[in-house]
């Protein structure tokens, strides 16, 4: 199980179910210390050998009585903190259908009933692929073109119907079109064809999903884009399967079809296929995705080698061969005879011969995953084997990095004796004060150097934390915008939902900037300026903004995911952005025609042109500024634009290189050069300009003069 | 001309608490009196009950009243209308802190925000250009 990983997971839990928790906890400590009451009670009588009364026997049953409550509602507790609700699912299969039914042309009413129904958390996560197979499934191959619906007589718009509810210890998922239906003869037909069906047995509809499962067999008539040719079935109904539950469907022809997913309601099931053996007293489970082989072999083909130990061969190789009791630091096997069991692991290319002393056939298995508390190095979880025996589940790639370890350990204590012998040998040569000296120096660095490693390490822990809560405030965003996009898609023109969606886009474009996710942050700004277009009435909506507004839901999730699997580097959403240049055409900031800020004409308006004229009249003098600075941590065209407005305090600021447009417009470098009239007195002016504009603004090149 | 900012006051503008407090911590450091208020109307309503505020610091996006309306207003208040105003917006938000600086903003910070920044635009909106005495202005 290798996807077993340390990472801690986390979700958002009601506050009131702490509370709950809490108040059950009390309890469990009252009734221990009542249980501790009676247990010594009880041990008095027994040291005096006298009778036990009526009332001490009550007492322990009452005792049993309130623990048995306590467990039952803890456990019923925790299940229920453990479940969320269906809303995320929902938006994302809703966007999905949205999207398929586009691409293939379909027409389709998508509801979702039930999406208020609480199911185990990790259930919902896995319960999302076979959902989107399923749903593409259906709009692709279930639901009928919309001229090919109106010449059957059915609505143009097919409806697909996703319905989720829980019965008493299982979660039905229904996904229902009314679309043409499975064509049982024609797949029949193919199972005959392909030897899988016997002529004269009845068909039934199990055997027939066992057919679509079978890859090859699909009553599709052409391979698609959405969804390929019968892509899906088998692959859905092994998701379904992990999970444990069941796949089962329903169709009439010409009608729909309807398929059924029912999963366990408690998520404890963690199932898997593995190999149980017995290795002296204990019984171990091995994934069976990586077991090689299992094989008998004469101990005299065992090899052993002085530096290796013992080899064993498999094929053509020679794999080193482990104890696996020893292995897991327990008493080594003894021999049993002169034939030895041996199981061959393997995990990333790497194989490795095992010794134990007995196979089980292979068998689905509950997997009791260890707590943190519990875990030990080499073992993943625990299960219940037939006959209530306890069986380990291997953790294989920890397995074969410790055979790896043990096998490399007699080497490497071998460097370590030497080394010491070696250093024992300097120690001589270098018994000079000086030599003491540099010693000393050297433990020093190695000082420093360790606390700029905690200073790392810390940094590590920081960025972590921030990663959680970044994690935890986007998620808490994320349905609120969910809902306002979809609330938008039914009413466009709803001024609430766009003001909503659009302050939770920036929002959380703050967030990912704060992360310094800035090409998530950017990609996320696309879509935020969409929507400032929508609320502004500069654009309309459409199919294709509607888009865009999902994408971006979309692909934030996608980052939180990622996120949460620590997989997640900075990446732009590059269809949005495409998508959103589409839209808003002017915004694209492509290369500008490079302005000569040093010598270049600065062009007046016909405004300032006449107040030009004015200034020569009344004598007032006219200056020419020209600043390069260091735009540092600010975009230099605003910190253009700050200096503009610095000029503005002191004089009549007459043009401009860039001019005041194209700074507005974002696109200016690290200089500009201004032109301003100013009755003060022109010493005065340069020094403090010069001076305010080093001192904050950063200006490295000032140059002022008075212009004829 | 190094300026002193213990016993300033000033109005942090930001409906995200999360930014909020992290500026509000940065202004603390310099000694700096802090008010908090979470979108345009509530900013409003303090600057209508406070006697003395220095300076505003205001997000853009925010629900009930934004940046740009709250500039807008505190510029037609004459009382308030040289009260120097910092809009903190992202880095990518050019065209909105542009927007602001238009109404009438002095100065912007980027989130997310670095403490030097901080500072130095605290000296910047605190400077004038000309030095005491001196007055300078449109000509015409």
């Amino acid at each position: 199980m290798s996807d077993h990983s340390s990472r801690a997971e986390s979700m958002l839990v009601k506050l009131q179910n702490l509370d709950d928790l809490l108040t059950l906890a009390g309890e469990v400590i009252i009734t221990s210390s009542n249980l501790d009451l009676t247990y010594k009670n009880l041990q008095q009588l027994h040291l005096k050998a006298e009778p036990v009364p009526r009332e001490a026997v009550d007492a322990a049953k009452d005792l049993a009585g309130a623990s048995a409550i306590i467990s039952s509602n803890l456990h019923h507790l925790v299940q229920v903190i453990r479940t969320v609700d269906l809303r995320d699912l929902s938006f994302r299969a809703r966007r999905l259908v949205r999207d398929v039914s586009r691409k293939t042309g379909k027409r389709i009413l998508f509801e979702v009933e039930g999406e208020d129904t609480t199911v185990d958390k990790t259930i919902v996560e896995k319960l999302y692929d076979p959902i989107s197979h399923q749903l593409r499934n259906a709009i692709d191959h279930g639901v009928e073109l919309p001229a090919e619906r109106s010449a059957a007589g059915k609505p143009e718009e097919g409806r697909i119907l996703l319905r989720v509810y829980n019965s008493e210890n299982e979660t039905f998922v229904e996904i229902e079109d009314d679309g043409a239906g499975i064509d049982m003869e024609k797949l029949r037909a193919k199972g005959l064809a392909m030897g899988l069906v016997q002529p004269n047995e009845p068909w039934t509809e199990d055997e027939a999903l066992e057919l679509m499962c079978t890859a090859g067999v699909s009553t599709a008539g052409q391979v698609s884009e959405v969804s390929g040719r019968g892509v899906g079935m088998d692959v859905v109904r092994e998701q379904i399967t992990n999970i444990g539950g069941t796949v089962s469907f329903k169709s009439e022809r010409g009608k729909g079809a309807v398929f059924t997913f029912r999963v366990p309601l408690v998520s404890a099931v963690n199932i898997m296929d593995g190999l149980v053996v017995r290795s002296g007293p204990y019984f171990f489970a091995f994934p069976i995705s990586n077991v090689v082989t299992t094989m008998s072999v004469g101990r005299k083909q065992i090899h052993t080698t002085l530096q290796k130990g013992e080899m064993v061969k498999y094929l053509d190789h020679l794999l080193p061969l482990h104890d696996l009791n020893y292995l897991l630091e327990k008493e080594r096997l003894t021999d049993e005879g002169a034939v030895v069991s041996v199981l061959v692991i393997e995990h990333k290319g790497v194989s490795v011969a095992l010794k134990i002393s007995e196979f089980y056939s292979p068998q689905k298995l509950v997997i009791i995953s260890f707590n943190d508390a519990l875990s030990v190095n080499g073992l993943s979880g625990a299960t219940i084997l037939g006959g209530r025996k306890l069986g380990f589940i291997m953790d294989v790639p920890s397995l074969i990095d410790r055979a790896m370890g043990r096998r490399g350990m007699r080497s490497a204590k071998k460097m370590a004796e030497s080394a010491k012998a070696a250093a024992g040998r300097s120690e001589k040569a270098t018994a000079s004060a000086q030599a003491a000296v540099k010693a000393d120096e050297k433990g020093k660095s190695a000082e420093v150097h360790e606390s700029a490693d905690v200073i790392t390490d810390e940094k590590r822990e920081e960025t972590a934390t921030a990663m959680q809560e970044f994690i935890v405030e986007v998620e808490k965003l994320l349905p609120t915008l969910n809902g306002a996009i979809f609330s938008l898609e039914s009413q466009p023109d709803n001024v609430e939902e766009l003001n909503k969606a659009f302050r939770l886009y920036h929002t959380i474009k703050g967030n990912f900037i704060m992360m310094g996710l800035t090409k998530g942050g950017t990609t996320i700004h696309g879509v935020e300026s969409v929507l400032d277009r929508l609320r502004s009435k500069k654009l309309d909506m459409s199919p294709e903004v509607m888009d865009v507004l999902m994408d971006g839901a979309a692909y934030i999730e996608d980052v939180v995911r990622q996120s949460k699997a620590g997989s997640w580097k900075d990446e732009s959403g590059e269809t949005i952005i495409e998508r959103t240049a589409r839209i808003l055409p002017e915004e694209k900031t492509g290369p500008r025609a490079a302005v000569d800020v040093a010598s270049g004409e600065i062009r007046f308006s016909h405004e300032a042109a006449y107040r030009v004229i004015q200034y020569k009249k009344l004598k007032t003098p006219i200056y020419h500024c020209f600043i390069e600075f260091d735009p540092g941590k600010q975009p230099s065209f605003l910190v253009a634009c700050l200096i503009y407005k610095r000029f503005m305090e002191v004089g009549d600021v007459l043009g401009s290189l860039p001019w005041l447009e194209e700074l507005e417009k974002g696109s200016a470098e690290n200089r500009i050069r201004i032109q301003f009239a100013s009755n003060l007195d022109a010493a005065l002016l340069e020094e403090s300009l010069k001076g305010i504009l080093t001192k904050h603004y950063g200006a490295q090149v000032f140059k002022f003069s008075r212009f004829e | 001309m190094a300026v002193k900012f213990e016993g300033m006051r000033v109005l942090v503008v930001d409906d995200y608490e999360n930014t909020r407090k992290k500026l509000v911590a940065e202004l603390q450091k310099l000694g700096i009196t802090v008010i908090e208020a979470a979108n345009g109307l509530e900013a409003l309503d303090v600057l209508r009950r406070e006697k003395k505020v220095d300076a505003i610091f205001t997000d853009i996006v925010m629900p009930e009243m934004d940046g740009f309306e709250l500039t807008e207003d505190v510029r037609s208040v004459s009382d308030l209308r040289s009260v120097p105003i910092v809009v903190v917006s992202t880095h990518v938000d050019g065209s909105y802190i542009m927007k602001a600086l238009r109404v009438g903003a002095d100065d912007y910070i980027s989130k997310p925000i670095e403490s030097d920044i901080v500072a130095r635009v605290m000296s910047r909106i605190m400077t004038s250009v000309l030095p005491e005495g001196a007055s300078g202005g449109r000509t015409l």
